[in-house]
């Protein structure tokens, strides 16, 4: 799993790629809470890259989501079709706004 | 032309209708809500549609499939649900091509699309909005995918604003479904043909009266009216339908039962002698539409859901479980004495500890509603999992447990469940053993215990669970098992 990070204007934009599963999710959570207590409160997570994702990485996405409404913050998704299909599968996506990719995350935001 | 249907309505207001389906999946006069769309599209000379959904969007897909049984191809997309129609067009990975015929399937319109396609075609304006009858019909060309006026589409905007000389109104009604009394409504327009074009199933038996296949009812049933029943259905001859009627299929009522102006949803059972007017019924719930009392009825005698009436399994597969407690239990006993020597020598102040989770059984509440009980859960304070678990086997015996299942949670805990995502996990029985508790470590968060059983739940069959108890007994072979 490699994790990249940049700003976007006041938008913290994470990068995903590779396997997102239980052995990575807790630096991975670690990473994106440091963010968030750090950010503007906009963050977009960006997982068109990320070839496997399994309930841990969920898990990391809904905590990200928590954390960022506390703080009345935004949190965006980009998803790749494994990754989508695991959000269907846990109705996940009632709660994530989704966007097919960065481009139309970061101008919706 | 490409179509998109917007399917994503979250259904609060038809609570409590949509506690376990979407708006699209709920019937009318025999089909899904959303058959009723794609019949008015396949009529128009549609082929193809992308199906926008949000709640129980599993369910619809499964429901429709690829499109096939209407002769068309379908794909879907998910929302977080009645978002605004402008920004959800814009998310969609493939951009409708221009110019598209955008649509509600959660709603129900009379067969007027050909019409207004033929009107829209000469309308020179970027987005043609339909009306039947000066209502908006949800319905419209789009010439431009980033038009503003694409807000008459939302569920969330009461009373769209648009010009009508920019829209088309033509000769039609829709019905918006907004309410329970709407819902019911639309259920006895549609049977009695108020809403045009609707191709209702079933074969006229007498004057008034539809049966759907396999219905043993008779034309005597009618004393006066209409009544649309569907299919498998048994009616007893002294059974008495007056007004419109509107049954679903899978629906048995009893001698003497009287229904007038009533709409039963499939899978339900009237019981013999009971009086029913315009009333909403599903399996025990019985919704009064004049007085909009929602009332859950206990005596199955009376009301029942069908649903739930798979005792034999369900009695076969609990009795199975509980006898695999026992042979657990004999097969474990040298364990237990292990167990007591490890708690005695490690916690002599607290060798055995007890907390209370929310098990299998299932009891009625003051309301009526079945709710899942509350059962004593021990553990022996040791850190060896194989033994700090071992008094669960009992709840596995007395039959609070599954063998294998979802993690068992405090009553607590399941009350803070309130999304539709949380609520997935409770889908699956609790159970000793099962995917969290073998994967995940006892210090994961809540958030990973909580998404591994809705994955659990989701992905839940016989096999899944056969799986699952191989992998427990390779566990058992691991350093994990034994030290913790």
């Amino acid at each position: 799993m490699i994790l990249q990070h940049r700003s976007h204007n006041d938008i913290d934009v994470v990068q995903l790629s590779g396997r997102f599963a239980m052995a990575d999710c807790g630096e991975i959570n670690l990473s994106i809470q440091d963010l968030i207590n750090q950010g503007h409160g906009k963050l977009l997570i960006d997982m068109e890259k990320v070839t496997f994702i399994d309930s841990s990485g969920c898990a990391v996405l809904v905590a990200a989501y928590k954390s960022l409404q506390l703080k009345a913050g935004r949190l965006v998704l980009v998803t790749s079709p494994s990754v989508q299909s695991l959000i269907e599968l846990t109705r996940l996506h009632t709660i994530f706004e989704i966007f097919p990719n960065q481009d139309a995350a970061l101008e919706a935001m | 032309m490409d179509v998109i249907i917007f399917a994503d309505r979250k259904g609060q207001e038809l609570l409590p209708l949509t506690d376990q389906t979407c708006v699209p999946l709920l019937p009318l006069a025999g089909k899904l809500i959303i058959e009723h769309t794609l019949e008015d599209l396949v009529d128009a000379g549609f082929r193809q549609a992308h199906i926008i959904l949000s709640p129980f969007a599993e369910q619809v897909k499964q429901a429709l499939g690829n499109g096939k049984r209407w002769g068309m191809t379908l794909s879907y997309s998910t929302s977080r649900g009645e978002g605004s129609a402008l920004a959800e067009l814009r998310r969609l990975k493939q951009q409708p091509k221009t110019p598209f015929l955008v649509m509600r399937g959660d709603v129900v319109r009379s067969r007027s699309l050909k019409d207004f396609l033929l009107q829209a075609e000469t309308a020179d304006i970027p987005v043609v909005p339909a009306l039947f009858n000066g209502a908006n019909a949800y319905l419209l060309v789009c010439r431009n995918v980033l038009e503003p006026l694409l807000h008459c589409l939302d569920w969330t905007v009461a009373s769209p604003t648009f010009a009508a000389s920019h829209a088309i109104d033509i000769n039609g009604c829709v019905a918006r479904l907004d309410s329970l009394a709407a819902f019911h409504q639309a259920n006895l327009d549609a049977a009695a043909g108020r809403i045009a074009g609707l191709l209702i199933p079933g074969r006229q038996a007498a004057v008034g009266l539809t049966l759907g296949r396999n219905t043993t009812a008779n034309p005597q049933n009618l004393t006066q009216g209409i009544a649309l029943i569907g299919s498998n259905c048994h009616l007893h001859p002294t059974v008495a339908l007056s007004g419109e009627v509107v049954i679903g299929d899978n629906v048995i009522i009893g001698s003497q039962a009287s229904l007038e102006s009533t709409v039963v949803l499939p899978h339900s059972y009237i019981g013999e002698l009971v009086d029913l007017r315009n009333a909403i019924v599903r399996g025990n719930d019985l919704i009064r539409i004049d007085t909009l009392a929602i009332l859950k009825i206990s005596d199955t005698v009376l009301l029942d859901d069908l649903k739930n009436t798979g005792v034999l399994n369900k009695d076969l597969e609990a009795t199975i479980n509980r006898l695999a407690g026992v042979l657990l239990l004999l097969l474990s006993l040298p364990l237990w004495l292990l167990a007591l020597v490890l708690a005695l020598s490690q916690n002599r102040g607290k060798m055995y500890s007890v907390q209370i989770l929310r098990g299998n059984k299932r009891l009625m509440d003051d309301l009526g509603v079945l709710q899942r009980t509350a059962f004593k859960a021990g553990e022996w304070q040791v850190k060896p999992p194989v033994l700090r678990y071992l008094p669960r086997i009992l709840a596995v015996i007395s039959g609070d447990l599954r063998l294998v299942g979802s993690l068992p949670v405090s009553l607590a805990a399941a009350e803070k469940r309130r999304d539709q995502w949380e609520k997935l996990a409770d889908q699956a029985p609790a159970g000793l053993l099962g995917p969290t508790q073998l994967n995940l470590p006892i210090a994961a968060s809540d958030e990973e215990k909580l998404l591994s059983d809705c994955v659990y739940a989701a992905n839940y069959s016989g096999k899944a669970n056969a799986l699952c108890l191989l992998q427990s007994l390779q566990a058992l072979m691991t350093r994990k098992a034994w030290v913790g």
